[in-house]
């Protein structure tokens, strides 16, 4: 099982991790079944704004994900899949 | 409206100017930020250019349209206290960025890459201004001679011939932007409904609204009592719970957090009369509340404004009542609408208005993390769940339904969004036929679909109907609804 958590702060979420929350039913077939979303409180990476990294942060499998859209989750957990 | 790196960038500069202003670090603060967003590249130019782009678009977060100043962005930065005007804009809502324009293509239809130079050539014989030729196996178009009517793009079955239009102007239902030599586009405010379309379209992210966000946060440190009024599609727009974001508002300084949804109450009985005398004398009537589709009829269809309803919209309606109750008290509506910004300027209920992502880049410069603080207990005054369904399109109709009597014909009542042209076509034609109702909504799905809104509206639209299927549960169960 894939773990995603989703970071929930409101930095995170109006960067469009809210609409990642979406993430749980939207995964593509290969996918489905394998992955538990959760969200997260904020995991207190926005706190530096200026740096390279930006919301909306993901963890996968602990991993951090920033700048993270529908997209790059999809394919970030594939790869988690892959590595396992 | 989807949330992609454009708009992530124009959020994270929203935020950071905002942050530069409520620490009182605009100088030098604001000219650092550039700096800062866009490092050092190896080209000189392109850094400077990315950096002035940045630059002019801080100004109107500040409320400083560029437009009016000579000044050039970078001077305006280094001295901007002169330009922050004590009193609210009263110039355009929206402001495109010269230096983020990329002044775009527009109108030119172009054979790609995709052509196969087949046998048919269906290209050339339909163009009827013989535009079109065969170059090298491939078709062409002589651009002095074609007129853009698009016959050649339908021709083609191998869909190989494009049409270039500027994405702004082709989502403005008004015909409102207009290039200038370079290309680079303006907005003519007169024509100009506010209805926000072009905001989002932009993949530059040149377009943006000319915020009062600065004036909003003078008047919650200031000594008055403000309160908020927030637009029901304000559900699932930040984390956490409702009782959690009126408690995010009450930090930020709001005295009083009220549901527009009240306001809809206000005015729904009188309007559902309104329909009814409608029906029975055979007329129109036109739902009121959304500004920018009354703005699109006072320009596109005058002839259709004496059927619009003399009910105020729930957001005037409200405030109205508010600053009878208490003169001094100052009024900011919140909501996922451009055009209630125009709305506001027009009555002297509302001060000011913020959309629900200027809120939101005002919690994240704040640093007050929604799901994280304690709950208040719901609102003041607690709106029927039919009148926070205003903000689902359909919603407003629903609503009006309910309240006729048995046996009304409640399919002489329709509702109408967006400026298509059906849309257009339906509405001209109502007024003929036996339609006695339209609900108007300028955006598709209604207001949880609005420009200014945060996060996205699939989530407000799932929550916000199962708060109101829950809402009428509770009210079948207890009281008669008023
Ligand atoms: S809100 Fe996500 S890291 Fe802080």
């Amino acid at each position: 099982m894939i773990h995603l958590e989703i970071c929930s702060g409101t930095a995170c979420y109006v960067m469009g991790g809210g609409a990642l929350l979406l993430l749980a039913e939207e995964l593509p077939a290969d996918l489905a079944g394998q992955v538990l979303v959760t969200g997260s409180p904020c995991l207190e990476l926005c706190r530096n704004p200026l740096g390279d990294r930006k919301a909306p942060f993901v963890k996968i499998n602990g991993r951090i994900h920033s700048s993270a859209t529908v997209e790059s989750v999809i394919e970030a957990l594939r790869e988690a899949r892959d590595e396992d | 409206m989807k949330i992609d790196a454009t708009v992530r960038r124009r959020r994270d500069l929203m935020s950071q100017v905002i942050r530069c202003y409520t620490h009182d670090e605009l100088f030098p603060g604001l000219t650092l930020l550039p700096l800062k967003m866009v490092p050092k590249s190896s080209s000189s130019c392109t850094t400077f250019s990315e950096r002035e782009k940045v630059r002019s678009r801080i100004l109107p977060i500040l409320g400083v349209d560029p437009d009016g100043n000579q000044e050039e962005p970078e001077e305006i930065l280094l001295d901007i206290r002169r330009f922050l005007k004590p009193k609210r804009n009263e110039g355009p809502l929206l402001t495109i960025s010269a230096e983020s324009c990329d002044g775009c293509p527009d109108g030119q239809v172009l054979v790609t890459d995709s052509c196969r130079g087949c046998e048919a050539e269906s290209c050339r014989t339909v163009c009827p201004r013989g535009a079109v030729s065969i170059v090298n196996g491939k078709s062409f178009i002589d651009q002095e001679a074609c007129i853009s009517c698009g016959l050649c793009i339908r021709a083609c079955r191998f869909t190989a011939i494009v049409k270039l239009e500027k994405p702004c102007r082709k989502v403005c239902p008004t015909n409102a932007l207009s290039q200038d030599e370079q290309g680079i586009m303006h907005i003519d405010e007169k024509k100009c409904i506010a209805c926000g379309a072009c905001y989002n379209s932009c993949p530059f992210g040149a377009v943006t609204p000319v915020s009062e966000l600065r004036y909003v946060i003078d008047i919650l440190q200031s000594q008055r009592k403000v309160s908020a009024v927030i637009a029901p599609s304000c559900v699932g727009q930040y984390p956490g719970t409702m009782g959690q974001l009126i408690t995010a508002l009450k930090r930020l300084g709001f005295a009083c957090v009220y549901d527009v949804a009240l306001g809809a109450d206000m005015i729904a009985a009188a309007e559902a009369e309104e329909w009814k005398e409608a029906e029975e004398e055979g007329s129109l009537l036109l739902s009121s509340c959304c500004p920018a589709y009354q703005n699109y009829l006072s320009q596109r269809l005058i002839e259709l404004q004496p059927s619009v309803s003399h009910s105020p919209s729930p957001m005037v309606a409200l405030a109205g009542q508010l600053k009878e109750r208490d003169p001094e008290c100052a009024v900011v509506f919140i909501g996922p609408c451009i055009a209630k910004k125009d709305e506001a300027r027009k009555t002297d209920c509302v001060d000011y208005v913020l959309t629900f992502e200027e809120l939101g880049a005002l919690l994240v410069a704040s640093a007050i993390d929604v799901q994280e603080l304690e709950e208040t207990v719901g609102f003041d005054m607690v709106p029927s769940p039919e009148a926070r369904g205003f903000a689902i399109s359909g919603g407003v109709l629903k609503a009006l339904s309910r309240m006729q009597k048995e046996g009304f014909p409640l399919e002489h009542g329709i509702t109408v969004e967006g400026f298509s042209f059906e849309t257009i076509r339906t509405l001209k034609q109502a007024v003929m036929d036996e339609t006695s109702f339209i609900e108007l909504m300028a955006c598709e799905g209604g207001c949880i679909n609005g420009p200014g809104i945060s996060c996205t509206s699939k989530i407000t639209k799932r929550k916000l109907l199962a708060d109101i299927a829950q809402g009428d549960e509770t009210v079948s169960v207890g009281q008669k609804r008023a």
